[in-house]
């Protein structure tokens, strides 16, 4: 999409400001660009009555810019989270509508919403740089929507990574357990194929019919250690995993949980007993990597001078405010949406200070690209402790869909 | 038969956690005539303060414990029975499940605004050892299972004791079937109510207490998603029987384990029928029951016959009010487009537009509650099979988008038809719990099928073109719903002055009346089912393309029916303006509350609650009620202004004024 198209339909909110404008910025003609500052503003689940306190996202994007501004800011200007927007039920488009009129924002970020983003397709007829937290399928294959998460959200795409961990860990039976929804469903069939192509265990149990919501897997998981599972894989929330790994200790099954949505702290520390031995995946570099890379210091350092909590969320706002200023940085002074969406898709190895592992953005926006690099904890006496990794490489990889499984993986 | 013994046993502890959850729902009934889906609402209040004091304050579990069940959990009862439900008592079942709709909406949402954003984990429950496990042969239970079956069945044994042996529990009931019976007897009704209100929501802390470790973090969903599935049970008992509602309770825990036991986990059956258990359950005990089928509903028998609803405010104008109010009404219609058409920017385009779709969905309520007088729990569902059927037609037939638009509102129309023939053989809250289990089969079951929900990336519709006119141009898109919202007010206002709206009023006064002069209630009721889903599923396909997207889970699920109802009703549920209002309060409110008063959007859906709340008391709505007030004081004004102006003129000319000179407005109506 041309960037002029996009520029044309916001007309009356662009600003064009120059040198002579007092903030010393060269002339930008660009919606939410003025002399001194380039706003911009994001959707968040806050109080969406389907659940999503994702508030904290704004958090980490309040810390970068701090140490942005702190520093000078860029191109003469500061960088202005003007709108923290409520993502309510059924009015994320309405909202994210009410941050290109109303806020006349120049970028969009961080967006963190709970069900569906059903606001995306304005972001993308718009050609709004976007950035978030792609737990929500629309983010997948446009040019302008830069997930924190691994680029994609690839549900059903086929794996090395969880195979290897099986491999790595002796585990030989798997346990599969989603909610009879697609998204979850299609997430379990990613795992059954992913063994299948990679044999180094056997799926003997596979359900997609948990209620979302539900309790209880007491039958679950007596079918389970009828079958001998050693590692379970999961297609649901933290919630759900939580109560499967009580269920788990209860009937003394021998068997540990791969969660993907269980890096929480918090959780961790207040139910250690059920997660004890869990690994949980991480798209980021962990908080406990030790040496921190220096993406991760500085996060540290800026949130603790803002006071703000350290949890995956502000993390994901931090990300997204990286990812728009390395964008920014490669579009130069005369920087429009285009360019900084240019900029982010040309890079091969975006890193953003080692947070993340390489970033290759000229595939990373499509579902074909399976994941390939990612950094493990594991739960133990109530804390997450680096495992898979090495000294400053948090992140281990595996080449993008292999024909056979190397014995070993690299690290990054 | 080993595994089927096994399977039972496995499935008993999730058993008494609905059987805890649908005894609290009887107990209420019982004790109060409501049917309390706000039960959720206060079990998450009640784990809400166990939380705040215990995990936040640092209180120990006993006294925790002591303040979120036996203080502020009655206390909560007293404050629902002195400022809503005492008030209710005399009204229909049908009122009070909706004054309970409203608290199920608000409670949780002045909770949410109490404890603030951030995650609510770290519960605790109250055994003394909560993770300890306890061996029963070959079978374990948690310290928290083995504190939620000793509660249950120690609350069960009381409650029983209670309603067989002391007086007040007499007394609780007989202040149900009739206060004023009651009072003639010399019990005092209120000291009854109130206690029956306190001992039901101690219930309903009990539980919020019990559940609140299962599954942290806190969560609302998880109480409503329990209460929802424990309906089930609580229908199994008829509403009445306590003991039956805890055998109904770990009977469907049973089942729920059988199925899960020896269906094939991995198969498309098992991926269906078992999510769908506690709703079809619902459904089946509804439908065929003994006792629940055209079961008397409690109403007292001192209050006399039902009086019919109130006539509308603009029917009791004079001529020249009314036309003032139409000149106004025409007159803000017209500003409205001019906004929307000339000053409006992309967002407010969209927010207008938005309240246009939202308006033609809710006049599907203004059909099925405003003039049938039923409150249908799954209009959104209707919206969803529009919007899911015009999906359809656009992606897997090709077909022109305007045409899936009508086939959508045809094969809604369809459904309500079908689901209206077995659904009108119940009466009041039966026939509401039989629409919400078909709105929680559909969300449950139908809408994670592949082709019915989209999948994992819902599906996309465009907007049409017709003729010259691109409805992608948002300008003219808006145009278009606009068309679409006054073809169907006129269709709605000509039903409801015509034939089948008489019929219906005529229904709602007393059904066997109106069967004596010939009638025919099941047929009007299907043609008002029918016709009012036709409209919610137009409503869908058009919201569906105003998104560009048919979204059903995001768009139209189960609770954002039940918001749907409580928007309408506390706004005015039978009139066109009502559906209008409502589609502004839906969509402008939370923009106000945020954006000019910096207030959570919290406190929008905290209103409609409160506003629902009014529902049994105005059955008109808050809305409807105040456009009758102040009709009659500006009436009362013209009337003092034509007075005055008759006597300055008679006593001026001495004549004593023609007749047509001095005719109030008031008498013009009444001549």
């Amino acid at each position: 999409m041309a960037c002029s198209n996009a520029d044309d339909k916001k007309g009356d909110n662009t600003t064009t400001t120059s040198n002579g404008g007092g903030g010393g910025g060269t002339a930008v003609d660009q919606p939410g660009v003025t002399a001194d500052t380039i706003r911009v503003g994001g959707v968040v689940s806050k109080t969406n009555i389907l659940n999503g306190p994702y508030g904290s996202t704004f958090d980490g994007v309040k810390a970068y810019f701090n140490m942005v501004n702190g520093a000078g800011g860029i191109y003469g200007r500061k960088l202005d989270l003007v709108a923290e927007r409520d993502d309510q039920m059924g009015q994320n488009q309405q909202q994210v509508e009410a941050l290109l009129s109303q806020d006349n924002v120049f970028a969009a970020l961080p967006m963190a919403t709970i069900v569906s983003f059903t606001g995306a397709q304005k972001l993308v007829d718009e050609n709004v740089p976007t950035f978030g937290w792609n737990i929500n399928t629309e983010f997948t294959g446009h040019p302008n929507l830069f997930g924190t998460n691994y680029g994609a959200l690839c549900l059903g795409c086929v794996g090395s990574q969880q195979p290897f961990v099986a491999k790595q860990l002796g585990k030989k039976k798997i346990g599969v357990l989603a909610y009879n929804q697609a998204s979850s469903a299609k997430c379990a069939d990613g795992i059954q194929a992913s063994f299948e192509k990679y044999p180094t265990a056997k799926v003997v149990f596979l359900t997609k019919s948990i209620t979302f919501g539900s309790t209880d897997y007491s039958v679950e998981v007596n079918q389970m250690k009828d079958k001998g599972v050693d590692f379970v894989l999961t297609c649901v929330d933290d919630s759900a995993a939580l109560a499967l790994g009580k269920e788990l200790r209860k009937q003394g099954m021998d068997a540990i949980q791969y969660l993907p949505n269980g890096y929480d702290a918090e959780l961790a520390k207040a139910n250690g007993e059920f997660l004890e031995g869990d690994i949980v995946g991480v798209p980021f570099a962990p908080f406990e990597t030790t040496p921190k890379p220096p993406g991760l210091a500085e996060f540290d350092k800026w949130m603790d001078k803002g006071g703000y909590g350290k949890n995956e969320l502000a993390m994901a706002g931090w990300l997204s405010a990286a990812m728009f200023y390395e964008g920014l940085q490669g579009a130069g002074p005369n920087f429009t949406r285009q360019k900084v969406i240019d900029a982010l898709n040309v890079k091969t190895d975006q890193t953003l200070g080692g947070l993340i592992p390489p970033r290759d953005w000229t595939v990373d926006h499509n579902l074909s690209h399976a994941l390939t690099c990612t950094a493990y904890v594991k739960v133990k006496s109530g804390k997450f402790v680096p495992t898979f990794t090495q000294p400053g490489k948090p992140f281990m990889c595996l080449p993008d869909q292999p024909a056979k499984l190397p014995a070993t993986a690299t690290f990054k | 038969m080993q595994d089927f013994i096994r399977y039972v046993i496995l499935g008993i502890p999730v058993g008494c956690v609905f059987g805890l959850v649908a005894v609290g729902l009887v107990l209420t009934f019982k004790t109060s005539g409501v049917f309390n889906l706000a039960f959720a609402a206060q079990a998450y209040l009640a784990s809400a303060v166990y939380y705040d004091v215990h995990v936040r304050h640092e209180w120990p579990i006993i006294p925790a414990f002591v303040l979120a069940v036996f203080i502020v959990s009655p206390l909560l009862g007293l404050i629902l029975d002195r400022f809503v439900f005492r008030w209710l008592r005399g009204c229909s079942p049908i009122g009070k499940l909706v004054s309970s709709l409203g608290l199920l909406v608000a409670l949780p949402e002045i909770v949410k605004v109490w404890l603030g954003p951030g995650q609510t984990i770290g519960i605790t429950g109250i055994w003394w050892d909560d993770n300890a496990l306890y061996h029963f042969g070959d079978y374990v239970l948690e310290g928290r299972q083995m504190a939620i079956l000793a509660s249950t069945a120690l609350a069960v044994l009381l409650i029983v004791a209670l309603f067989r042996w002391t007086a007040i529990g007499l007394q609780m009931r007989a202040v149900v079937e009739s206060p004023r019976l009651t009072e003639l007897a010399g019990v005092n009704a209120d000291r009854a109510s109130s206690a029956a209100w306190m001992l039901s929501s101690t219930m309903a802390g009990l539980a919020g207490v019990l559940l609140a470790p299962l599954s942290p973090p806190l969560k609302v969903q998880d109480f409503t998603t329990l209460l929802v599935t424990a309906i089930a049970a609580a229908a199994f008992a008829r509403l009445t029987s306590i003991p039956m509602a805890l055998l109904g309770g770990i009977l469907l825990g049973v089942a729920s384990a059988l199925l899960a036991g020896y269906l094939p986990p991995a198969s498309l059956l098992a991926q269906g029928i078992k999510p769908a258990l506690p709703f079809a359950a619902l459904l089946l005990l509804l439908l065929f029951w003994p006792g629940l089928r055209n079961r008397r509903e409690l109403t007292d028998p001192l209050s006399g016959a039902d009086p019919p609803p109130p006539s509308l405010a603009a029917a009791s104008r004079s001529p020249f009010f009314t036309r003032s109010t139409h000149i106004m009404g025409v007159l803000f219609v017209g500003v409205v487009l001019y906004v929307a058409l000339v000053r409006a920017d992309d967002f407010w385009l969209f927010l207008l537009t938005s309240v246009l779709v939202y308006s033609v969905i809710f006049l599907s309520i203004t059909v099925i509650t405003g003039m049938a007088g039923e409150i249908s729990l799954c209009q959104a569902t209707f919206a969803a099979v529009g919007a899911v059927t015009t999906a359809q037609f656009v992606s897997a037939l090709g077909s022109n988008v305007l045409l899936g638009m009508v086939a959508g509102a045809l094969v809604a129309a369809l459904v309500g038809a079908l689901l209206a023939i077995p659904v009108l053989r119940l009466a009041g809250i039966y026939l509401s719990l039989a629409t919400l289990a078909f709105a929680l089969l559909f969300d449950y079951v139908l809408v994670p099928v592949g082709w019915i929900g989209g999948g994992t990336t819902p599906i996309d519709i465009p907007r049409p073109v017709i003729g010259p006119f691109d409805l992608s141009n948002d300008k003219s898109f808006f145009v278009f719903c606009f068309i679409v919202l006054v073809l169907v007010s006129v269709l709605v206002i000509f039903v409801r002055r015509g034939t089948t709206g008489h019929y219906l009023d005529a229904l709602r006064g007393s059904e066997t009346a109106a069967q004596s002069i010939g009638i025919n209630p099941a047929k009007a009721k299907i043609i008002a089912f029918a016709l009012s889903a036709g409209i919610a599923g137009l409503g869908g396909g058009l919201l569906a393309m105003t998104t560009g997207k048919s979204n059903p889970t995001v768009d139209f699920g189960y609770f954002l029916g039940l918001v749907f109802v409580v928007i309408v009703v506390s706004t005015a549920a039978r009139t066109v303006e009502g559906a209008i209002n409502a589609g502004i309060a839906f969509v402008l409110l939370q923009y106000v509350l945020a954006e000019w008063l910096g207030l959570s959007s919290s406190w929008a859906f905290i209103l409609f609650g409160f506003g629902a709340i009014q529902y049994a008391r105005h059955p008109e709505g808050t809305l409807e009620n105040g456009k009758r007030t102040s009709t009659a004081f500006f009436q009362r004004q013209f009337d003092r202004i034509s007075a005055l102006r008759a006597r300055s003129s008679s006593s001026g000319d001495g004549s004593g004024g023609g007749p047509a000179a001095t005719k109030s407005p008031v008498a013009a109506v009444e001549s």
